[in-house]
């Protein structure tokens, strides 16, 4: 047991290091990225629902130095929650108008389609989005989408355990201990 | 179908348990440990400890759904166990019974929680172990409420002791008449904030805020591990360190090679001995083979959950009782109760942003109840009181969500903790009401041609008037500790859904006023005993069922020595 805990403890230092900046990150990914979404064939979605999807998961969870989203499979399980109806209805037509709103409003913004726009552009589109559904009383579509993606990086192996830190087995239960000694946010 | 085979010797065992669940466990293992050859009757699948929990050991990213269930299964095989709005998930919905194989009625919404399966709900129950009080035995005499308990807190203490030796129950004690302390185990810690919390309500109200007792092991006890953090009790425990009939009971019985366990059996009936007095044993459905057999034993141990003993009394019609045994009284299948919950407060708190914690526990805090329990605290608006469950913790990756910000700015607010935050929901007393009942229903049948059962039962106005004390003395506490942003909240709640039904069998003084005697013995039938959760008389506003271990110990001690002198 304590050599697991040990080896969880070197761990969590690691990861628990400085963030670097999207865009050089994210530019470095671009191609990687781009590799999953060519081999993955989505069972509900198009390919250019695919393509809207994966590059506002990448726009809102990218990989810094710790792993994105995309790397983690949020794209495949928001398509697989599609087609095993784990949404329920209305979220399902929420979330559906809400991709196809992503393309329709980047053309008239910026003249291409969402999957198109340069990742400044997405970035900065999405952080709109983020703003309003914040503020806004009523759900929206982005709040929506960002509670999806959140939960499904988190719940995932990457996010988990590379991003977050994960015990599967604590051993123990300490109930004051210094943040610093503990570093991340558990992941459950 | 028919077959009803009958082969006299082969069938014939000292003692029947009908259930395999946390009463059901503890008669088996009593009953066994004392001689008798006893045969358990469970109407569910087997569930082999460790071999058969599923999920215990799975990742959160190798539950394929991430532990949520499909919207049509939702509807269609779940829609009434998932008014609980957290077992329907990957992780135990196979504990849970599918609605549309076992339909029930309601007049008014009753939610009934059940699993059918060899352990019954002691796998997935919320393990919180508290005695019940000297108070809590004397109120219905003292208060004309119902009909008085035949025993008093001295008659069942020792039994208290007992059963937690054996089940291992972890606690602080604080010398509370109201919450007597018990055999504990060393107690699990509270958090920096729920320490905090006890000590700023002890100073500034002298309420009480503890550990939640609960039956997990915090040390190794009778072969079984002791809890590693993980708070997948719900799964099952590879480690065998939370109390189950399945890690703990069975496997006692087990050892006595006294004990024949039969899973996949429903007993419809216990077939009454007019010329003996007696119950001569029970008719099951085989549910595999579709057989009716009859199996006979000098004693029955009813122990199939208040709601199924119930039905199976109300369903052992004959000539001697023509609306079943325990029926002549009048109160079977009455004064059903459960607590009341759902209302209580959070707030948040600064100053401990540099604190965290590690590892799951499987409890929070428990706060003993301070309403009605001596002339100070005595209420004019309302009878009994309640108690509350809570815990403390940093808000977590979830939290980001509503923050501002995505891509690096929300992976680093991710792996920031978030607020502290403590929350408290109250348990309640349900005062024992006649019309509150259940009854059968011979028109609509399962598919096992049995009658279903009915619900008609409702919380009443001394429930109401008290929930708005619950509410507002949470809230009185974040307060008093120097909590912030402090929201009440009363989301509304339905008997059943405490999952701690209770009375529909109860025990007295008088044959004609209660189905069971002070030795949980069917009036009607001296040899039937009732010892799940139909047999109370009242419900406390702690959770039953440790009462329900130490009744059933006392009750098999009794049968035994009255099986001895030739009395049954």
């Amino acid at each position: 047991m304590m050599n697991r805990r040990e080896a969880l403890k070197q761990s969590i230092l690691v990861i628990g290091g400085t963030v670097v900046s999207a865009s050089v990150v994210s530019s470095m990914l671009t191609s990687c990225n781009a590799d999953v979404a060519e081999k993955w064939i989505p069972a509900v979605l198009t390919q250019d629902q695919a393509a809207i999807l994966t590059k506002a998961v990448d726009t809102v969870i990218p990989a810094t130095s710790t792993p994105g989203a995309v790397q983690a499979g949020v794209p495949q399980l928001f398509d697989l929650f599609l087609k095993d109806n784990i949404f329920k209805k209305e979220d399902k037509e929420m979330m559906m108008n809400g991709l196809a709103s992503l393309d329709t409003e980047a053309q008239a913004k910026y003249g291409k389609p969402f999957a198109q726009i340069t990742e400044e552009q997405a970035f900065e589109y999405l952080s709109e989005l983020d703003k309003a559904a914040i503020a806004s009383k009523e759900p929206m579509f982005f709040g929506a989408f960002k509670q999806f993606v959140v939960f499904a990086f988190a719940t995932s192996e990457l996010g988990a355990t590379q991003h977050l830190q994960y015990q599967a087995v604590p051993g123990e239960y300490s109930g004051c201990v210094p943040l610093t000694q503990i570093g991340v946010t558990w992941a459950v | 179908m028919n077959l009803n085979l009958r082969a006299k010797k082969e069938n014939t065992y000292d003692a029947i348990v009908i259930g395999s669940g946390i009463s059901g466990g503890w008669a088996a293992k009593e009953l066994c440990e004392k001689g008798l050859k006893t045969l358990v009757l469970e109407r569910g699948r087997n569930v082999r400890h460790i071999l058969d929990y599923p999920t215990a050991n799975l990742d959160p990213w190798n539950f394929e759904h991430r532990g949520r269930t499909p919207q049509e299964e939702l509807e269609e095989k779940y829609p009434k166990q998932n008014r609980t709005g957290y077992t329907v998930s990957e992780r135990s919905k196979h504990w849970f019974v599918r609605d549309d194989v076992h339909p029930y009625q309601e007049v008014k919404r009753f939610d009934w929680m059940r699993g059918y399966h060899v352990g019954g709900r002691s796998i997935m129950w919320g393990r919180h172990s508290y005695r019940w009080s000297a108070q809590d035995f004397e109120a219905n005499a003292k208060e004309g409420i119902a009909t008085d308990w035949p025993i008093r807190y001295e008659d069942i203490a020792p039994w208290y002791t007992y059963v937690e030796g054996y089940a291992g129950i972890q606690g602080m004690k604080e010398g509370l008449a109201q919450l007597p302390d018990g055999n504990f185990l060393p107690p699990i810690k509270m958090n920096c904030v729920e320490q905090h919390f006890r000590e700023k309500v002890d100073e500034k109200l002298k309420w009480k805020v503890t550990i939640g007792r609960t039956a997990n092991l915090t040390q190794p006890l009778h072969g079984r591990g002791s809890c590693q953090y993980r708070n997948r009790c719900i799964e099952g425990c590879p480690y065998g360190a939370y109390f189950s009939s399945n890690a703990a009971t069975l496997p006692a019985a087990e050892k006595t090679g006294n004990m024949t366990l039969r899973p996949n059996s429903i007993v419809y009936e216990i077939i009454f001995d007019k010329q003996a007095g007696k119950a001569s044993g029970v008719r099951v459905i085989d549910t595999e083979t579709k057989e009716d057999i009859i199996f006979d034993a000098k004693i029955i141990f009813c122990c199939a959950s208040a709601v199924g003993t119930t039905q199976i009394l109300m369903n052992s019609k004959s000539d001697a009782f023509p609306n079943g045994i325990g029926a002549s009284s009048g109160e079977l299948g009455h004064n059903l109760m459960d607590h009341h919950f759902r209302v209580g407060a959070s707030g948040e708190i600064d100053g401990f942003e540099d604190m965290y914690y590690s590892g799951r526990r499987p409890t929070g805090f428990y706060i003993a109840r301070f309403r009605n329990i001596d002339k100070a605290s005595t209420r004019k608006d309302f009878l009994r009181g309640y108690g509350y469950q809570g815990q403390a913790s940093r808000d977590g990756w979830q939290s980001a969500v509503k923050e501002m910000g995505i891509g690096p700015a929300l992976k680093e607010n991710m792996q920031r903790p978030g607020a502290w935050r403590l929350g408290m929901t109250a348990f309640a007393e349900t005062l024992p009401y006649h019309e509150n009942r259940m009854f059968l229903d011979y028109e609509n049948k399962d598919q096992w041609g049995l009658p279903t059962v009915v619900f008609d039962a409702e919380f009443k106005e001394n429930e109401r008037i008290m929930r708005k004390d619950m509410m507002t003395s949470a809230a009185e506490m974040l307060e008093a500790a120097g909590f912030k942003n402090i929201q009440t909240y009363d989301q509304g709640s339905w008997p059943g859904l405490g999952i701690h039904e209770m009375g529909t069998a109860r025990m007295g003084r008088d044959r004609k006023t209660s189905v069971l005697n002070k030795n949980n013995q069917v009036w009607d039938a001296p040899n039937v005993f009732v010892t799940d959760g139909a047999c109370m008389t009242s419900a406390s506003c702690v959770n039953p069922s440790l009462t329900y271990m130490a009744l059933t110990a006392r009750a098999a001690d009794f049968a035994v020595s009255e099986l001895k002198k030739q009395n049954l």
